[in-house]
């Protein structure tokens, strides 16, 4: 796939024009991150569709409206929001989904839920870091290179550096 | 929380009628990412992508309104 560095207040202004091809590149870029945020919150791929499907069209119905000092990303940001409250809203005039509402979405307006918004993001909760690998469960080719380097009497320094590189670390 | 009570500070809150707690409250609930992420492999995205944007298609229907301009080698093609 040929890679488009256009930015995207570009490709917004290409959009008043009614350009398709700006339109979806923008839905490409765009479009796992709300659909994956749809998705923590409802928990359902069908809506995290829906609610994708709503933004993207309605951005493409107010392409002509979109003010001057435009932000997409805050303005897909607000929709997806939107969406998501009244995907939840609606749901809550169905019987059938009262089980899911009580178990998945009324505990997270728990305080103690909501009190971890307010908590600050380390690196650790976002990139965890891997444990070390113990012998038994590297595998066969893994202890084949560790051997080797042991073997050819490389510094402990040497065969540290091998190690890390082999996992990552 | 009840559902009936849920419900109805939602309703409020899309009508822009809730008080300024319940804003801080539902606002505090969206912004809080699950961090289990969604598993997908490359070939599941690329279909989903497809299927979402056709579903864009189909409700804008824009291919149809405002067709893509055809590259200048179909153009000479079609003279043929």
């Amino acid at each position: 796939m040929r890679r488009n560095f256009t930015p995207d207040q570009t490709l917004t202004d290409q959009l008043y024009r009614s350009d398709t091809d700006a339109f979806e590149e923008l839905y490409r870029r765009h479009w796992y991150s709300l659909y994956s945020y749809s998705f923590g919150k409802l928990k359902s791929h069908n809506d995290a569709k829906h609610i994708v499907t709503n933004v993207f069209a309605s951005l493409w119905e107010k392409r002509t409206q979109l003010p001057v000092t435009f932000s997409l990303s805050a303005y897909l940001y607000a929709e997806v929001r939107s969406e998501v409250i009244k995907c939840v809203n609606a749901k809550m005039n169905h019987e059938e989904e009262e089980q899911f509402i009580e178990q998945q979405i009324i505990p997270g307006f728990a305080t103690r839920e909501l009190a971890k918004a307010k908590k600050p993001v380390s690196n650790k909760d976002v990139y965890p870091k891997p444990g070390r690998l113990h012998l038994s469960e590297m595998t066969e080719s893994q202890k084949e290179t560790l051997w080797e380097k042991y073997h050819s009497r490389n510094s402990f320094k040497g065969i540290k550096h091998a190690l890390q590189t082999m996992l990552n670390f | 929380m009840k559902t009936e009570i849920l419900h109805q500070k939602l309703s409020r809150y899309l009508d822009g009628h809730s008080m300024p707690a319940e804003v801080n409250q539902v606002q505090t609930w969206l912004s809080i990412v699950d961090k289990t992420e969604l598993q997908l492999t490359e070939e599941e995205k690329i279909i989903l992508e497809n299927e979402i944007l056709d579903e864009i298609k189909a409700y804008t229907d824009y291919p149809a309104l405002f067709p893509k301009a055809k590259p200048w080698w179909q153009k000479i093609t079609t003279l043929f």
